[in-house]
């Protein structure tokens, strides 16, 4: 009996314990890929296939233009200069992840605007409710 | 002559379908509707049904008897295309596609008829109804047969390997050429291809159903929750569909495509995962309606925002309008479909917007943290993750068609938003189904979640501790785990209570639980089937290795992720529709033989580029993925990566769908004796 009691005063602490760790070793996690190359070649889209990044892409195309970013990562640009000579030189691809600028605004404020709106709908409607209906319920 | 029958059964399925709503629709508006026989209807009805499979039939025999003469069949089908192939052209371009939604639609409208003879022996008003709605939806798809996308053309003059021009008249002087095209290479290179898209179309079209009754419901002011129970197997069903058919989709593309991945967020896909979005949303929201009498509204907007979805999904996949927001107009089929939509989407909003007087919906949250609560916060994230997905499929056709700027809208953008709601959603699907309805008290709660909290922690910490680069992934095996605990904790816990009870070992009430609420207890296993996903998901993004294009002559041998990769050279194959060479690549690990990886190129006459297929070794552990871009006499360029744990997501995908399957073939029948028996043994029941 007491040490089920011991037990039970424990258990939170293991679990608070647990979380921290877990969250901690989450947190200090090393990036997806430690490759430069690969990240910027992931943000660009490759002209000839559909949807796939340079990086996916099995295709020669896609293969010639990350030697391009290779050979310019090498010689030590950022990752921006690195897009921009890319840009220039294949006029034709796409950055996959869209910078945010007047045309894409909307693209961003949809999303947010949606969770506004279902968050605010689904809160008003409980606030406008509980005082009445759950005011013996509620500890 | 196939022609000519062909062109006859699509319009004789034309007119069925405009007599199936004709004749429905005046039952259902009869005030005494309910004495209307059901036979009313079987004439239309099979007129429909019978004419639509003799389409799809006569489609079959002219692929399967080589009839050039049809220019669908010059244009995508040859002589030398194999089995089973052959057959899947009948739906694998767009005008047979539609043959084949509009017998899948004539399926079920024959199933809801069975099925509400079965119930009652009479049909209804409300079914009445949602017939005559399936059967406007018929008149919009066998009429795109009968007009615009006619798949029985005659080709009256022939080209090389397909057909030059062709003629709506049957009578028309046929002159096809000896052989076609085939189809495309792609579609012709794995089993799997012959059964995800009518998987996907059985989910797709199903959904017609469930809004058929919620039209008919609003249509006939008989909101409530009737029409819930009439069209929950239906939901259920195609959701099944819906769920397997996305799973083999994102199988096919791993197996054929050859880049390693298996989503890459383009629209083809999105298109078939909005619907599914909507209406896991819907599924789960009509619970609260049947158990709780909230939500009634909503449930209208969900059920007809998936059927909207997938006619939008149709438009986006079959009208060209992704290769260029320009050419959709090459082929009146996509006007078409833009206009069908436009017309549902206005049409269903409009008439949800006169009838919302009758909808009411009792105000009775009384707090978030209840089982209702939990299904509101996963309707919001499903909704919202629909949201985005639409958002980013729609917008760059949008801006293009606008403003004429192109924008690209990629996996960073995708990834970025849908991670974060994907980790809440997994959280609230562990949580959701600990928590009692109405209100949960920390007492309930607790005990419920506390162990399974610390096994899915503790699960992390050997993660962390035992493997090196785990990376983000272990918060979705965290997450993961999470969900499966839960279940796992309540389905122990339920079976140890009715063990004590009966003097029973738990074990073998574990049987007993599950089997008593079937619906529970599949949904927790298709809840299980996603956590499975999300895991193998995060260790295939994040925990993969690839190596950069390699030369190799015939002979070398390659260093990568532990494996000796040893290029023994090509072999050739020659079958009557294409070129297949291999490269034969010897797997060793640690000096010990694993075996022969195969990627090859494959030559079809009628494409230039050649397709690559990719050798995968598969181990518990992880796949690697080997894809050559060249081979030839000096030796092949290939590419490898590995895949953690890739099987898992198919698995997982496949028991989300089985979950599925499960609460619908147990379906318990309301008030059942066994569900009240449950009811007062689990703490569910004391807070009814």
């Amino acid at each position: 009996m007491t040490r089920s009691a011991t037990l039970r005063r424990v258990s939170p602490v293991i679990t608070v314990v647990l979380a921290l760790f877990v969250l901690v070793s989450v947190i200090s996690a090393d990036p997806v890929t430690d490759d430069r190359s690969e990240r910027i070649g992931n943000q660009v889209r490759c002209p000839a296939c559909e949807g796939e990044s340079i990086a996916e892409s099995p295709s020669s195309y896609a293969a010639d233009m990350m030697t391009y970013v290779r050979e310019l990562v090498k010689q030590g640009l950022s990752d921006q200069q690195v897009l921009d000579r890319l840009m220039a030189s294949y006029p034709d691809s796409q950055l996959l992840d869209p910078p945010l600028q007047a045309s894409t605004v909307l693209l961003w404020l949809i999303p947010l605007a949606a969770l506004l709106t279902g968050a605010g709908m689904t809160l008003s409607r409980l606030r406008r409710r509980s005082p009445s209906s759950s005011a013996g319920t509620t500890p | 002559m196939l022609s000519f029958a062909g062109t006859l059964t699509v319009w004789a399925a034309l007119f069925g379908s405009g007599w199936l709503t004709v004749t429905a629709w005046q039952a259902a508006k009869r005030p005494t509707s309910s004495a209307v026989p059901t036979s009313g209807i079987r004439k239309p009805l099979l007129t429909m049904v019978l004419a639509a499979a003799g389409s799809m039939l006569i489609l079959l025999t002219a692929l399967l008897s080589n009839d050039f003469t049809v220019s669908y069949i010059a244009n995508h089908h040859s002589r030398h295309t194999p089995f089973p192939f052959n057959i899947a052209t009948a739906w694998a371009a767009l005008e047979g596609s539609i043959v084949l939604w509009g017998l899948v639609l004539a399926g079920y409208a024959y199933a809801v008829w069975r099925r509400g003879i079965a119930r009652q022996s009479k049909l209804d008003p409300l079914d009445w109804g949602a017939m005559a709605v399936i059967g406007a939806v018929g008149v919009f798809f066998f009429g795109l047969m009968a007009t615009v996308g006619n798949p029985f053309e005659v080709c009256v003059e022939a080209s090389a390997r397909s057909c030059a021009v062709s003629s709506p008249f049957p009578f028309s002087g046929a002159a096809g050429p000896s052989d076609g095209a085939g189809p495309n290479p792609l579609l012709q290179n794995h089993i799997l291809m012959a059964i995800h898209p009518p998987l996907l179309y059985l989910g797709y079209v199903g959904m017609t159903v469930p809004f058929a009754y919620g039209i008919s419901a609003l249509a006939l002011r008989m909101p409530g929750r009737q029409w819930l129970h009439r069209s929950g197997i239906w939901t259920r069903i195609s959701w099944v569909f819906l769920t397997a058919g996305i799973t083999l989709g994102a199988w096919w593309a791993y197996e054929v495509l050859g880049w390693g991945g298996y989503w890459a967020w383009d629209p083809v896909e999105n298109a078939s995962f909005m619907p599914w979005l909507v209406a896991t949303a819907f599924l789960h929201s009509s619970l609260v309606q049947q158990r709780r009498g909230m939500l009634e509204a909503w449930n209208f907007v969900l059920v007809i925002g998936t059927f909207s979805l997938t006619i939008l999904g149709t438009f986006l996949t079959r009208s060209g309008v992704i290769a260029s927001v320009h050419s959709f107009t090459q082929s009146a089929i996509g006007p078409a479909l833009l206009g069908f939509l436009i017309v549902v989407v206005v049409g269903s909003f409009t008439l949800f917007a006169a009838r919302a007087q009758q909808i009411s919906s009792p105000p009775r949250l009384e707090s978030v943290a209840s089982r209702e609560g939990s299904f509101l916060v996963n309707n919001l994230l499903l909704s919202v993750y629909a949201m985005v997905v639409l958002t980013g499929t729609l917008y760059p056709l949008v801006l293009e068609a606008f403003t004429g700027s192109e924008v690209g809208v990629g996996r960073p953008f995708f990834d970025r938003l849908a991670v974060p709601i994907s980790f809440a959603l997994l959280l609230a699907m562990g949580l959701g189904p600990a928590l009692p309805w109405r209100v949960a008290r920390r007492r309930v709660v607790w005990p419920r979640i506390h162990l399974p909290l610390q096994i899915a922690l503790g699960v992390g910490a050997v993660v962390v501790i035992t493997t090196s680069r785990i990376g983000y992934a272990v918060g979705a095996v965290v997450a993961g785990c999470w969900v499966v605990a839960v279940a796992a904790h309540r389905l122990w816990a339920q079976a140890h209570r009715l063990a004590r009870s009966r003097k029973a070992a738990v074990w073998t009430q574990l049987r007993t639980v599950i089997r008593s609420d079937r619906g529970f207890w599949g949904g927790q296993l298709a809840h299980a089937g996603v956590a499975l996903a999300a895991v193998a998901i995060a260790t295939t993004s994040n925990l993969g290795q690839t190596m950069d294009r390699v030369e190799m002559e015939p002979g070398d041998r390659a260093e990568f992720a532990g494996y000796q990769l040893i290029n023994t050279g090509i072999t050739t194959t020659r079958t009557p529709n294409r070129l297949t060479s291999s490269a034969q690549v010897e797997v060793w690990k640690n000096g010990e033989w694993q075996g022969l990886a195969k990627p090859s190129l494959s030559q079809f006459p009628t494409s230039a580029l050649p397709i690559a297929t990719p050798g995968i070794h598969r181990t518990l552990a992880e796949d690697l993925y080997l894809s050559v871009t060249r081979i030839d006499e000096e030796g092949i360029t290939l590419r490898a990566a590995t895949a953690p744990l890739q099987w898992v997501l198919w698995l997982g995908g496949l028991t989300c769908a089985f979950g599925g399957l499960y609460s619908l073939v147990g379906r318990r029948r309301r008030g059942s004796r066994f569900e009240s028996r449950m009811a007062g043994s689990h703490p569910d029941g004391m807070t009814e």
